[in-house]
């Protein structure tokens, strides 16, 4: 009878312990997501008009270099820095009804000099798919009472512009950069800029020469005479680079042409070529890729709240076709930290 | 088959039935000090059985076992057959033993509690019959059949009667109780004629052979439940008889003794395990806590299954009444579901893209790559609630030995309780709950009120099987008087278990 007893209490305690291990702790869950969230959408856009996630972009990582006022009824010659000034006439301004505007009329610069600086303002230096050197570019903006204004008719005023160096390159030209949106306060991505050659009279452009420190050369600066605001560019075509051809590069599916840009940076020139989408085989590619320079591959995307960066240096792309690229979660700051090394 | 049934046919077959005595037995009987108790009656049932043969029917045994009797002994029937054969030996001996200390010893006394059947006595003409069996079957009420044995040398006056008293306790008390099979006080009385008087050590053969001058006085009591055996007899009656099968069939029959002394030691202890699930009731007041986390706590706990197991010894105090106490592990298991938001999923994936370098040149590029998706994720956590009690209980059981119900009811005493699993915090977030991080419920939740109807089933000589549907009500709460909100479980359940006696008894 004990040795029953003890079975009953094997079989009771074995029963026990059954019942106390098969007890699962936490379940997985049931994973559901979110509907018409970023990171969730992997389609393709094929709207020329840029999602919102390439916008912010451009708006988080482009700055106004330089941002100053001035009455319009008095005009103002205004010194940014010693790189660039701009004399700005009596009333020279007028707004989109074409009145003259007398208030205080707001300045603002963006300056583009490094290649650093192109990529976060989302422009690259082409012309109609032709590769440009760029010395300098830039974009005016003047905005009274809440609309962008322009220059009055029959109204000039004067930019003077100088690189690092304190010299005018040679065959730097000015190329007028000619968007496809309208023109608002605001700096909006256009995928169709185009750097254009200026070839009217829309553009005087002569060298300014003044004194330098005692025993150092003459400074040296572009000056433009126009009546134009927005994008200017003093650039030259880049023609002996080489061997060019056609490029892509593939992203994860959660980068979409609505949250990514894609950049080519050449290392030996200021010269930077965005990747456009290329709808049929989700990837983003150019065709005048430097296939024996070296260069920098970057792409800078945005999925809700979240930067992610991904860069790769290539001696020479020779005869590779296809890259793939795995952006990393990133910060705007680091973001910006590393373009400055291109 | 009866024991009416039995006598009958009993009598039937043997009622013409005479055997001489043997010579020189009554020298023999006559020589000996009857005067004390003798210890030769199986000596003496063996010399004049020892040759007699009979043959026995196949189902003899089994037709002439009441029914009633082999329910309440079926156990009996459980052991092997060696200990059967074992204990029937032990119970011969026993039960030959008894008679023989019947016939030579004790008075007899009567139990109070007895139901008298009196059988009136045969005619006078069949009394005064020398060398004729007088066997009679009087019945008066639904009482047992008696039958009563006369030989015929046996002197039979015309008051003389036979009582058997019907032990009513004897009949509903088990076997193992009693101690005997046999449900009757038997009082047989034959009274002495006022003209003669003898006693035992001055029996001559002449007298008992008269009829008229028969004296016998035979009385005898038995209570077997407490071994109380006393009779009263005068000797000539053994010396009157002729010792037929038939007679010696009837000693056996109505002589059985078991003697215990089990109530009044009290020595009986009963272990019982079981295990039981429990279905959780729960009841949840505001303290401080906002609608919105009652609301959600609400939505997001569903009660479970759970389960006890433990131990109680058992202490019979009397035939119905026993107390319980032991040690008892309970569960009580709650789905708690939450919502985690702004989960990431990561799936590795191969994308296959065509690129068209030129027309005519395409290029498949297999790419193994990840999709990262955001959502939410709906979790399913298991709340355990976890206690450690003493159960402190009393039983109070009817039934037969074989199928009991009882109702239980007692308290049980918490030991020690602790949780594991998440809880909504106050800003609706679901925070691990564990023995370190519980601010919330208590450690120990006091004490509970138990009811439960026990139903138990014998199923073998020492094991019961016991179903016992029960209701826990907690008397306190099981959250701490700063929790935002009042928590209390009640439990019903079935334990089911078994229910083994320590002492075999």
């Amino acid at each position: 009878m004990v040795l029953k007893i003890s079975k009953y209490y094997l079989l009771a305690a074995f029963s026990l312990l059954l019942l106390v291990s098969c007890n699962k702790e936490i379940s997985d869950g049931n994973f559901t997501t979110y509907a018409g969230n970023d990171m969730n959408d992997t389609t393709w856009s094929y709207s020329t008009t840029p999602g919102l996630a390439l916008q912010r972009i451009s708006d988080s990582a482009s700055i106004y270099k330089y941002n100053d006022t001035l009455l319009g009824a008095n005009g103002k010659t205004i010194v940014f820095s010693d790189h660039f000034s701009l004399i700005l006439p009596p009333n020279a301004f007028v707004n989109g009804a074409g009145a003259p505007v007398s208030g205080t009329i707001n300045i603002r610069v963006i300056l583009l000099d490094e290649k650093s600086e192109f990529i976060r303002s989302i422009k690259a230096s082409l012309n109609n798919g032709n590769l440009l050197e760029s010395d300098l570019a830039f974009c005016i903006i003047a905005t009274a009472y809440g609309q962008e204004l322009s220059i009055a008719p029959g109204s000039n005023y004067i930019i003077r512009v100088g690189n690092k160096d304190n010299i005018v390159k040679q065959g730097m030209t000015v190329y007028k950069g000619d968007e496809s949106i309208v023109y608002t306060t605001q700096l909006l991505v256009d995928p169709l800029f185009n750097w254009n050659e200026n070839t009217t009279q829309d553009y005087q452009q002569s060298i300014f020469k003044q004194p330098g420190n005692s025993g150092s050369k003459e400074i040296e600066r572009y000056e433009i005479t126009t009546n134009k605001l927005r994008w200017i560019s003093l650039a030259r075509p880049l023609n002996n680079i080489g061997l060019q051809g056609k490029f892509n590069i593939i992203l994860p599916p959660n980068f979409t042409n609505k949250n990514t840009i894609a950049f080519i940076s050449t290392d030996d020139y200021n010269s930077v070529i965005q990747l456009k989408p290329e709808l049929a085989s989700r990837s983003f590619t150019a065709n005048n890729i430097p296939l024996q320079k070296k260069i920098h591959i970057v792409t800078i995307s945005l999925i809700g709240t979240q930067f992610y960066y991904s860069e790769q240096s290539i001696k020479a792309l020779n005869n590779t076709p296809v890259l793939s690229l795995k952006p990393q979660k990133k910060s705007l700051i680091g973001i910006i930290a590393d373009l400055k090394k291109l | 088959m009866t024991n009416k049934e039995f006598d009958i046919i009993f009598n039937q077959k043997l009622h013409q039935h005479t055997a001489s005595v043997p010579n020189g037995l009554w020298d023999k009987i006559a020589l000996q000090d009857l005067s004390g108790p003798k210890n030769d009656f199986d000596e003496f049932i063996h010399q004049k059985l020892h040759h007699h043969t009979a043959t026995v029917p196949v189902d003899f045994w089994e037709r002439v076992k009441p029914v009633a009797e082999e329910k309440r002994r079926r156990f009996f029937f459980w052991l092997p057959k060696k200990y059967m054969a074992a204990a029937s030996i032990l119970l011969l001996l026993l039960a030959g033993t008894t008679a023989a200390y019947i016939f030579l010893n004790g008075n007899p006394v009567l139990m109070e509690d007895t139901e008298t059947v009196q059988l009136p006595l045969p005619n006078s003409s069949n009394t005064k019959q020398l060398n004729q069996p007088i066997d009679s079957i009087f019945e008066k009420t639904e009482a047992p059949t008696i039958v009563e044995n006369s030989t015929p040398k046996m002197g039979m006056p015309s008051d003389k009667k036979t009582t058997w008293k019907l032990d009513r306790k004897n009949m509903t008390q088990s076997f193992k109780q009693s101690g005997s099979v046999f449900p009757f006080e038997q009082s047989i009385q034959y009274k002495k004629p006022q003209t003669t008087a003898a006693s035992t050590n001055n029996l001559k053969e002449e007298e008992i052979t008269d009829p008229e001058e028969a004296i016998e006085s035979y009385e005898t009591s038995l209570k077997a439940g407490n071994a109380l055996i006393k009779q009263k007899r005068n000797l000539s009656a053994l010396f009157n008889r002729e010792m037929t099968t038939k007679n010696h069939a009837s000693s056996f029959k109505n002589v059985v003794i078991c003697p215990t002394d089990r109530k009044i030691r009290n020595t009986d202890w009963d272990l019982e395990v079981f295990v039981s699930p429990d279905m959780p009731f729960k009841t949840v007041t505001n303290n401080t806590a906002s609608p919105q986390l009652l609301s959600r706590k609400d939505s997001s706990e569903s009660l479970k299954l759970g389960f006890s197991a433990g131990f109680r010894i058992v202490k019979p105090l009397n035939d119905h009444f026993v107390i319980k106490t032991g040690l008892q592990y309970s569960q009580i298991n709650e789905h708690f579901t939450y919502r985690t938001e702004n989960e990431t999923r990561t799936t590795t994936v191969v994308t296959v893209r065509a690129i068209i370098r030129a027309p005519g040149d395409t290029l498949l590029v297999r790419d193994t790559s990840t999709l990262t998706q955001i959502g939410y994720k709906t979790n399913t956590v298991k709340n355990r609630f976890r206690s450690l009690d003493i159960p402190v209980l009393a039983s109070y059981q009817f039934g037969n030995d074989d199928l009991s119900i009882g109702l239980t009811a007692g308290v049980i005493v918490n030991l020690s309780s602790w949780y594991q699993g998440v809880i909504l915090d106050s800003s609706l977030t679901a925070v691990p709950l564990s023995k370190e991080t519980n601010m919330v419920y208590k450690s120990n939740i006091g004490l509970g009120l138990y009811a439960g109807l026990t139903v138990s089933k014998r199923i073998n000589y020492a094991t019961q099987l016991f179903f016992e549907p029960y209701l826990r009500y907690n008397l306190s709460n099981m959250t701490n008087p700063e929790a935002a909100f009042n928590q209390r479980f009640s439990i019903g359940g079935l334990a089911m278990g078994l229910r083994f006696n320590l002492n075999k008894r």
